[in-house]
């Protein structure tokens, strides 16, 4: 073998065992990365902004019972709405299916249990509180809803569900009662 | 000839003893149905509205003065919204609108609130009250919008969503947009000033501005007339 050959394969030599150390390189690599990552602490939560606090000045007691409910709406009841059949407080235990009173847990609840699902704004919610969805079947005409159509007042074939806040008293929605089936 | 006489005065009796009873039966039918205190419907006048029709209009911004309303008023309210119909007319068309209400008949005593009213085609209005208290004296910014994303009509004031309701009405556009002012009982002063009216079109995204001599002015009260509460003007005052 002539020198220039010893050369040539030293340079072979010495090339292998760079791709061999760079090929034992990567595998450990590859161990590396498929071995389990310790879990990185979690960051401290970060506190989000307090609950809105309601700026309608509540009742001096809130509506607890379905009676006070019903003592509530009349007095909105008596300014907006003429009944085919008028009812008064005496109608809730004279005739217990033309009024039906439910609490909810907020606005939304009451939207959901409607079947509008209506969303509102947080400080909206907490403005409502808990609410009374109070139904009195019959036919009835409302005034004072706003409606671009120019309606002088509203006709109500098969009654109307107010909504009121428990804590407010407010009131915060009517709707049609659906025919019944 | 005689059998032909008689029975043509049969004939002859008969037709008017029918007459006579349709005559008689007919009002004491109507007076059953009609017979409770509510009223007939009539038309509301106590509105002055600026109406635009807009083809495929789904949204429509408008800035409103709340003014000093006076306590004693039954309501008043600030309509801004969207129509189905091209004339919106009591009946069946659909809307969506928002904007300030107050009133004896309102929740808070005369307290201003945001309201929505909503209503299917072919449906009756859902009022939404409480929707945030507001000042006198006041600019806000009052927006419906269908929001193509969400597929829900909303409202929205001074850039906040407030209501939402995603269970669909039965449309996605309209095709007039409205706002001014409405109250009661008939005859009430009315003060609401609008300005910067915008609409948007159902496939667009910018807000497109009109002026108020592009409206067709809906209801017997006047236009830019000052009034004790504010003045009625809309548009490039």
């Amino acid at each position: 073998m002539k020198p220039r050959h010893y050369l040539l394969l030293a340079s072979l030599m010495i090339l292998a065992v760079f791709v061999v150390a760079f090929l034992a390189s990567n595998s450990q690599n590859v161990i590396a990365a498929n071995r389990p990552i310790p879990p990185t602490p979690a960051p401290t939560a970060t506190p989000g902004p307090p609950p809105p606090n309601p700026t309608t000045v509540p009742l001096a007691q809130p509506l607890a019972t379905q009676e006070q409910a019903l003592e509530q709406l009349s007095l909105y009841d008596s300014q907006m709405a003429v009944w085919a059949e008028p009812w008064s407080k005496y109608t809730l235990r004279s005739q217990p299916d033309r009024i039906t009173i439910k609490a909810y847990p907020s606005r939304a609840a009451e939207s959901a249990a409607s079947g509008w699902n209506e969303w509102f704004a947080p400080e909206i919610e907490a403005d409502a509180g808990s609410v009374w969805a109070i139904t009195i079947k019959g036919k009835a005409q409302v005034t004072g809803i706003p409606a671009s159509v120019g309606e002088a007042y509203v006709t109500y074939q098969n009654g109307v569900t107010y909504v009121i806040s428990q804590r407010t008293g407010s009131l915060l929605t009517i709707r049609p009662v659906k025919p019944e089936k | 000839m005689l059998r032909k006489t008689a029975s043509m005065s049969v004939t002859g009796a008969f037709l008017l003893v029918t007459l006579i009873a349709i005559l008689f039966v007919s009002p004491k039918k109507t007076g059953a149905q009609t017979g409770n205190a509510l009223a007939s419907p009539t038309p509301d006048t106590s509105r002055a509205f600026a109406d635009k029709a807009v083809p495929s209009v789904r949204g429509t911004k408008v800035d409103i003065w709340t003014a000093q309303q006076p306590a004693q008023n039954r309501f008043v309210s600030s309509p801004s919204g969207i129509c189905t119909d091209p004339i919106c007319k009591v009946g069946s068309p659909g809307f969506v609108e928002t904007g300030y209400y107050k009133g004896m008949g309102s929740p808070v005593q005369n307290q201003l609130q945001q309201y929505v009213t909503y209503k299917n085609i072919n449906g009756i209005p859902e009022p939404v009250w409480g929707l945030g208290n507001l000042n006198d004296n006041t600019w806000y910014t009052f927006q419906t919008l269908y929001s193509q994303t969400a597929q829900r009509w909303e409202a929205w004031r001074n850039g906040q969503l407030v209501w939402y309701v995603p269970t669909p009405l039965n449309f996605t556009q309209g095709a007039l947009v409205r706002c001014g002012a409405e109250g009661k009982p008939i005859g009430v002063q009315l003060g609401v000033e609008v300005e910067n009216m915008r609409y948007k079109l159902t496939g667009g995204n910018t807000w497109i501005l009109y002026n108020y001599t592009d409206t067709f002015i809906e209801g017997p009260y006047c236009v830019f007339k000052p009034a004790e509460f504010g003045a009625f003007g809309w548009g490039p005052c």
